[in-house]
């Protein structure tokens, strides 16, 4: 009994003399964010994780939807309702600010710009060898400035973030920033990351941004800002620096498996290999019904079809159509369906099921350098040799007529249409009506044309810049978030 | 009455000689009968002889017989539910000692936390539910029997599937984010309930989202005949000793233990089949044929979206229709070319349902046992779904010494639930609510069809769809779609009571909690059309294991005679580890091995999280005289799951009872037997969060590098927000109460006023997006509940051969936010899982989660009427509108009045808050014959019936009046299924009254007399139950108490949602007890 006795008081000791280390528990799975940002290491995969979110801004089809999509060169032959109808809104210009696409592609950005921010607030702070941190510093600070570029041309002028952790109450009262101050960023990021990226990466590191990366984006953004002999001074940098050269085939561009090839200026990278590393959007563009056909796996959504229009835009002998453009399927029980759909992705690797495609995202590539760079020159006058070299590089690839002795005029309209047809489905067409000041005559003369869903009604200038989705306006400190008119 | 306790006492009561507790040495025998006042015998009645631990058990004839020492003189009879009675012996040799029923039992001692209580001298509020009210229920789950019965508590039945999960809330919602479930207590041990609180990787939310299933019942494992009673605890009082998991309410429950004496076996068995309660009325074939042909019109001309095109007519032939989809198929016309599918058929059927319990009980010298077992076998009504439990239990108890206690619980259970997606996008129920009739479940050959009919359109086209690709057919999906999830949980626990010294004594007890659940997948290349390769498989499991281990000193002491003290203390400390693996698998070569490695497997992960939790409580009760009352709790919590900064809270909490019919003032009032003035104040706590809750986690993300098909790279990215001051969510109530005892307490009556607050509020806060992320975890904010409770119990009729008894309670809750952070900004949410559309508004001035969006105004019945109303949903810079409503489109109160309707014309349109929620159960004996009959009803709640979201192809008999022409405009309250427009945004056109009255048991039975058994059989009865058997409401869907969100995190937030889910079963039982 005594025993007993003592045993009763020696356990009740023992427990209040417990202290908080019981308490004290860290994460198993997962690491604090406190702990992180200190080593080289923490750096090369906070980076390689900025990398990552790329994948949902371009590989899941939302950029296509407001590039692409909302261009004459492709449409949607779904018949509405539910998300699908979300996606017609944005191809017929009845979308509204309530659109969840829209939401959803701000959302990603946003979270994408908190990891570059996430780096770009620490780095400095680090110790590890210079070389390695410019690279880290000029690839986030890249990734931070295409990332705006992006959400500047959607929306004009958003709220500008340039740190990590951003601070909770202050968010609820960030307005949007002007369009010229979201430029200015923009600016800054690029010319400052130029000087610290390397030219080239070893075959393991093939894929990250470089020097000619940075500098041609900031040519894109020159070009946006029509300072055409700032774009091709830029422009012409990576042409001379001679890093890049097309493939030999248009269609190689596209195969996901040569990836870091030399025409490959920035893409996103997709592995059919590995856990949830693959790409859907093959489903996205296959059309309805050509599940088991054209995919082996998942689903046919088919929301990026190609227009008449453009199918039509293609000169005879053009070697780009034919691999751009499938033009139907024969269905399991064996009917064949008219279907135009985009083959370059449809066709690729599958991989080992849904989310498990090969197919890569271009964000630029060599030929879109040449065709700027021609563009830009041309504008500074008359088209200069130089120029005609740059897009008689692109058309004599895909089997056309080199050009010569055009006017300005002439050239202007040549290269419009090469950046259309070279770039086609590579989300660039939007852009570039807009940048070129063409996209509101362009869709208004296709009114009925662009088969057979299109704007119906003409458009106006208002609708060259996306709503400022609902959700951002009502979760910010109210009148905090203006919309677009 | 005698049949209502013989089934409480079939566990204790036994047959044949009394047998002694004792080894006392006995001088004389003493012999005699307890009867009730109308003579009945009462079998199992306890006969000691006072201030010894000398005594007997009565017999089945309420006979005893006993040996008392020669100094004896009072014998103490009791019996529970009657007044226990001291009976002089004098020199008497045989007794017949009448007791009176106690209604409310003075003596009935009630489990409170860390130590049990007569409730006559509690002055904190509380129910109790014993055995007596849950016995004979073919129920699986405790938790159904006790729908109804609890004044203050709402259970709300939100999926009938089998094994699936219930919703418990008792005063209403205190918490916005965290899950508002109470705490369970069994036999004293906190059950960390992990399919519904568990780590930051894996929520109950992932179980229902990763395989599309309604929550399970984290306390279906528990066999509801091991209960001997069930405590709740609601007001603050009680519950602060729970500290920061009380805020909830708690929930304590004790299983049954043996009486020392002859073994007594109990067998309950019972069949049964259930069907759907209720079948939703849906458009015929030919209603259906006609709504389409106008939506493929109306599509042609509105071109999938919502401006009329030029040039396009309704009455435009197919041979002009750019697309198949606005084509008007040529099979319409003549209907016998479809089979006209009734898909509820298809999907519902009766299924059949058996159960059986065997227990035995006893006690042998100083050692009393009680083993179990429990087995159900239960398909559910949606076909391919089903529940099978297997569970024992071993109580034993052991006097080591006259000063030392052992004893040890263990019950290992193990359930398989065959699963089949029921609720939610893609489910099956709203899959068959949403499915044409002319489409069909099987082709003419029998097997599945995958492909909708084939439609010609006349000009040389046609075409066949497939069944869509997130749907399919779910008629083959369910049938050849596995999914199973299982449960193997072994609770255990064992405890030392030490009386160290007089008055004082010390109990450790150390519990263990071990649940292993699994869930597999795996869909054949039959769940889609052939050539179509989906074979793929998937497999989750996840381990909880807990401990707890507790150590409290226990000091009672009665000075003076009147003054009695108890005084509590201890310390406890537990922890929790939590691991979840799971794996996929595709590419099987075919449908013959179903497990993962005939496929390959493309993907895995693991996580592991841990949590622990340090306490120290404390409690002090005293009375003066059992008239005036006092008690006061504190309890300190220290648990990992909050910043360092805030880790631990206080709870204290006191209360005080007056006993005014001890009063000598009112011994002349003969009618009032009891009268209880009470008040309580406390605060108790909510950790209900995931652990690790307060850090920012860094997780991974990878990409692929490097030349070639490149090479993968790991990545890491920021997951989270960090909050160092992340802190406990706080509950602080006010409770007034009273109790009225008349006429003997035949009629007992209950009433009690509360006022809660929570305040720092654990709130997943939406942040703008510009942060990089959706939302923080924050402490913000403060919700009020206040409420009525009534709640009165009768002996109507209490007689020899007839008794009748009554409870009725009702209660009234109103949730109010009170607060919203610094800027008092609202919150607006959406049922993420379902939809991507805001449709709630947590707001100040109105109960969390109300229903947002615009206010419905019938539909536009003529284009000039829309016209007029100039109601347009954008306009050009100019102020010209381009777009605006046509005709059949809904009609959208403009609030802003600005003639466009936008985001800034959404409201709150509702909330699904009841008015008042009520209970109504009658019990009646009369001879062997017994009946019970509970009503359940729900008053005021609303629905968001989101179904209407998919307002172009929804065909419920409901949308039958819709909108068909300027000459045909329908009921004026339903849209054009053709038109587009804004109709399908959140609007009142989805609410509907969810107020019902439901039949939720009906039981029938009749006892054998005792007497043609002989000695050996003391009782058996054969019994008829209902379940669920008829719902009064105007709700067309099935289940007015449905709850699409129910165990999502979102859940509080998003509350009163139907998107599908299981209905409820109407479940008919014929059974058997027999004890002997």
């Amino acid at each position: 009994m005594k025993g007993l006795r003592l045993f009763a008081i020696i356990v009740s000791i023992a427990l209040v003399s417990s202290c908080d280390e019981f308490l004290d528990l860290a994460p198993i799975s997962s690491s604090g964010v406190d702990g992180f940002y200190k080593t080289q290491a923490d750096f090369m995969q906070a980076v390689n994780g900025t990398y990552a979110d790329l994948k949902s801004q371009y590989g899941y089809g939302y950029y296509s939807l407001f590039t692409d999509l909302r261009s004459d060169n492709t449409t949607m032959l779904g018949i509405g309702g539910g998300s699908e109808g979300q996606k017609i809104a944005i191809d017929n210009f009845s979308i509204g600010s309530d659109n969840e696409h829209l939401l959803t592609y701000w959302r990603i950005s946003y979270a994408e710009l908190q990891k570059a921010n996430g780096v770009l607030s620490h780095i400095d702070g680090a110790d590890f060898g210079q070389t390695l941190k410019d690279q880290y510093t000029g690839e986030s600070k890249v990734i931070r400035a295409l990332t705006y570029f992006n959400l500047v041309r959607m929306f004009g002028g958003v709220p500008l973030v340039t740190v990590g952790d951003v601070n909770i109450s202050e968010s609820y009262n960030t307005p949007r920033s002007t369009v010229d101050e979201v430029y200015t960023l923009i600016v800054s990021d690029l010319t400052e990351a130029i000087p610290l990226l390397p030219a080239t990466y070893g075959d393991a590191d093939a894929g990250r941004i470089t020097k000619g990366a940075a500098q041609s984006i900031l040519g894109e953004v020159y070009m946006t800002q029509h300072n055409y002999a700032a774009a091709a001074a830029v422009l012409g940098t990576v042409i001379s620096d001679g890093n890049y050269s097309l493939l030999s085939h248009y269609e190689d561009n596209f195969t996901g498996t040569d990836q870091g090839n030399s025409e490959s200026v920035l893409a996103i990278l997709f592995q059919s290999e590995g856990a949830n590393m693959g790409s859907t959007y093959p489903n996205h563009c296959a059309p309805v019904g050509s599940e088991g056909v054209l995919v082996a796996y998942g689903g046919a959504y088919g929301f990026n079809q190609p227009t008449g229009d453009i199918f039509n835009a293609y000169t005879t002998g053009d070697l780009r159509r034919d691999v751009s453009i499938g033009v139907g399927f024969t269905t399991l029980s064996g009917s064949f369906v008219n279907a135009r759909y985009t083959k370059l992705y449809v066709d690729q690797d599958p991989g080992d099921g849904y989310c498990g495609s090969d197919a890569d995202w271009n964000v630029m590539r060599y030929a879109q350098v040449l065709l700027m760079y021609a563009e830009a020159v041309n504008e500074g006058g008359s088209p200069t040799p130089a120029a005609y070299t740059a897009i008689n590089l692109v058309r004599e690839r895909a089997g056309l007529a080199l050009l010569s002795g055009l006017s300005q005029s002439d050239f202007r309209t040549a290269v419009y249409l090469e950046e259309r047809l070279e770039g086609a489905f590579e989300g660039h067409r939007w852009h570039d009506l807009v940048r070129t000041g063409l996209a509101v005559s362009t869709m208004n003369a296709k009114l009925g044309v662009i088969d057979p869903v299109g704007p119906a009604t003409a458009i106006t200038a208002n609708q060259l810049l996306y709503q400022i989705p609902d959700d951002v306006i009502i979760t910010s400190a109210p009148g905090v978030i203006t919309q677009n008119p | 009455m005698i049949l209502l306790c013989a089934t409480f006492f079939s566990v204790q009561s036994y047959a044949g000689e009394s047998t002694e507790w004792s080894n006392a040495v006995y001088k004389r025998s003493i012999s005699g009968v307890v009867i009730d006042d109308n003579g009945v015998p009462l079998p199992g009645g306890s006969v000691v002889v006072k201030g010894t631990t000398i005594g007997v058990l009565t017999d089945i004839n309420g006979k005893f017989s006993i040996d008392v020492p020669d100094d004896a003189t009072v014998l103490v009879v009791s019996f529970v539910g009657y007044l226990t009675k001291e009976v002089k012996i004098g020199n008497m040799t045989n007794i017949e000692v009448k007791l009176n029923a106690d209604f409310k039992s003075l003596g009935d001692v009630v489990v409170v936390g860390y130590g049990t209580q007569s409730r006559a001298l509690i002055a904190s509020s509380m129910a109790s539910v014993n055995s007596d009210q849950l016995k004979d229920r073919p129920s699986t789950s405790f938790t159904e029997a006790l729908v109804g019965k609890v004044a203050g508590v709402q259970f709300q039945q939100t999926t009938g599937a089998p094994g699936g999960g219930f919703s418990v809330k008792i005063r209403g919602i205190g918490s916005i984010t965290s899950n508002s479930q109470p705490l369970y207590v069994v036999d004293g041990v906190p059950i960390d309930n992990v399919i519904s609180t568990s780590g930051v990787q894996f929520s109950q939310s992932t179980w229902t989202t990763s395989n599309g299933q309604q929550a399970q019942n984290p306390m279906a494992s528990m066999n509801p005949n091991d209960i001997q009673s069930i405590d709740i605890l609601k007001d603050a009082a009680s519950t602060a000793i729970y500290g920061s998991r009380g805020s909830n309410g708690v929930v304590l429950i004790t299983t049954k233990q043996g009486a020392v004496g002859k073994a007594v076996f109990s067998a309950n068995v019972s069949t049964g089949i259930q069907t759907l309660d209720k079948k939703v009325d849906m458009m015929n074939l030919e209603e259906y044929v006609a709504m389409e042909t106008q939506r493929r019109n109306y599509q042609w001309v509105l071109n999938g979206g919502n401006v009329a095109v030029a040039g396009r007519s309704l009455t435009d032939p197919n041979s002009v229709r750019t697309n198949n989809g606005y084509k008007i198929p040529v099979e319409f016309s003549d209907l016998s070319n479809f089979r006209g599918t009734d898909w509820q058929n298809e999907l519902f059927q009766s299924a059949p349902m058996t159960s059986a319990q065997l227990s035995v009980s006893g006690g042998t010298g100083k050692t009393r046992y009680y083993l179990s077992g429990d087995l159900v076998n239960q398909d559910g009504i949606i076909i391919n779904s089903g529940f099978k439990k297997f569970s024992l239990r071993t109580n034993v108890d052991a006097e080591i010494t006259d000063k030392v206690k052992m004893g040890f619980k263990i019950n290992p259970s193990y359930n398989i639930s065959k699963m089949n997606q029921a609720g939610g996008y893609g489910g099956m129920v709203q899959s068959v609510l949403s499915m044409p009739p002319t489409y069909d479940a099987y082709n003419v050959d029998g097997t599945y069809a995958y492909y909708g009919p084939l439609y010609h359109y006349g000009d040389g086209t046609f075409d066949r769809n497939t069944y869509g690709s997130n749907t399919g057919n779910p008629i083959a999906i369910s049938k050849v779609s596995e999914k199973t999830f299982d449960q193997i949980r072994l609770m255990s626990s064992a405890y030392i009571s030490i009386d160290i010294i007089k008055h004082l004594t010390f109990k450790s007890s150390i519990s263990t909690d071990i649940n292993v659940f699994s869930y597999n997948q795996f869909d054949p290349s039959t769940v889609s059309a052939p050539g179509i390769a989906t074979i793929s498989g998937s497999l989750s499991s996840s381990r909880n294991i807990s401990w707890v281990n507790e150590n409290i000193f226990t000091y009672t002491n009665t000075f003076k005679e009147k003054h009695n003290l108890t005084v509590m203390g201890g310390v406890t400390e537990q922890k929790s580890y939590f691991e979840f693996h799971d794996m996929g698998a595709n590419n099987f070569p075919n449908d013959v091995v179903h497990t993962l490695n005939a496929g390959m497997i493309w993907g895995g992960s693991q996580t592991k999280s841990e949590n622990s939790m340090l306490s120290y409580l404390g409690r002090v009760s005293y009375d003066f005289d059992k008239k005036y009352l006092v008690s006061a709790t504190v309890r300190s919590d220290g648990s990992s799951r909050f910043g360092s900064e805030n880790r631990w809270g206080t709870f204290p909490s006191a209360s005080v009872g007056w006993r005014v019919a001890q009063e000598n003032f009112m011994k002349n009032v003969k009618a009032v037997s009891e009268l209880k003035l009470r008040a309580s104040y406390g605060i108790s706590g909510n950790n209900n969060i995931g652990d690790y809750s307060s850090m920012g986690l860094v997780g991974s993300m990878n990409y692929t590098l490097g030349s070639g098909t490149g090479g993968q790279v790991n990545g890491l990215v920021q997951n989270s927000i960090s909050n160092r001051i992340l802190g406990w969510e706080q509950t602080t109530q006010t409770d007034i109460g009273m109790e009225l005892g008349l006429f003997k307490n035949r009629v007992y009556l209950t009433a009690d006023y509360y006022n809660s607050l929570t305040d720092g509020l654990l709130f997943a806060v939406p942040v703008p997006l510009i942060t990089g992320f959706e939302s923080s975890l924050q402490n913000m904010g403060s919700v009020s509940n206040e409420g009525i409770e009534l709640s009165i119990d009768t002996k109507n009729v209490a007689k020899k051969d007839f008794q009748w008894n009554t409870n009725f309670n009702i209660s009234f809750n109103r949730n109010n936010v009170e607060s919203m952070g610094l800027t008092n900004s609202p919150i607006t949410d959406g049922p993420r899982n379902f939809f991507n559309e805001l449709a709630y508004r947590t707001e100040v001035g109105q109960p969390i989660g109300s229903f947002y969006g615009y206010v419905y105004e019938g539909v536009y019945k003529t284009q000039a009427e829309a016209d007029a109303e100039m109601t347009v949903y954008t306009r050009d810079p100019a102020g010209v509108p381009t777009v605006r409503a046509m005709a059949g489109d809904i009609k959208y109160k403009d609030l802003d009045g600005n003639g466009i309707i936008d985001g800034n014309d959404q409201t709150i349109i509702g909330n699904s808050n009841p008015d008042f929620i009520w209970g109504l159960t009658n019990t009646l004996n009369y001879k062997g014959f017994d009946l019970g009959l509970t009503l359940q009803g729900v008053q005021g709640s609303t629905i968001m019936q989101g179904q209407m979201r998919n307002v172009y192809r929804f065909i419920s008999g409901e949308e039958r009046n819709y909108w068909k022409s300027e000459a045909e405009p329908g009921d004026g309250n339903t849209v054009n299924p053709g038109g587009m427009g804004l109709n399908r945004k959140v609007s009142a056109y989805w609410l509907r009254d969810g107020s019902f009255m439901r039949i939720k048991s009906l039981t029938i039975g009749y006892s054998l007399p005792a007497k043609l058994f002989g000695n050996s059989v003391s009782k058996a009865r054969a019994f008829m139950a209902a379940e669920n058997l008829f719902t009064f409401t105007r709700y067309s869907l099935y289940n007015p108490e449905v709850n699409s969100g129910e165990g999502d995190e979102y859940n509080n937030k998003t509350p009163g949602l139907d998107y599908g889910g299981y209905p409820l079963a109407r479940t008919i039982t014929f059974g058997l007890n027999v004890s002997f």
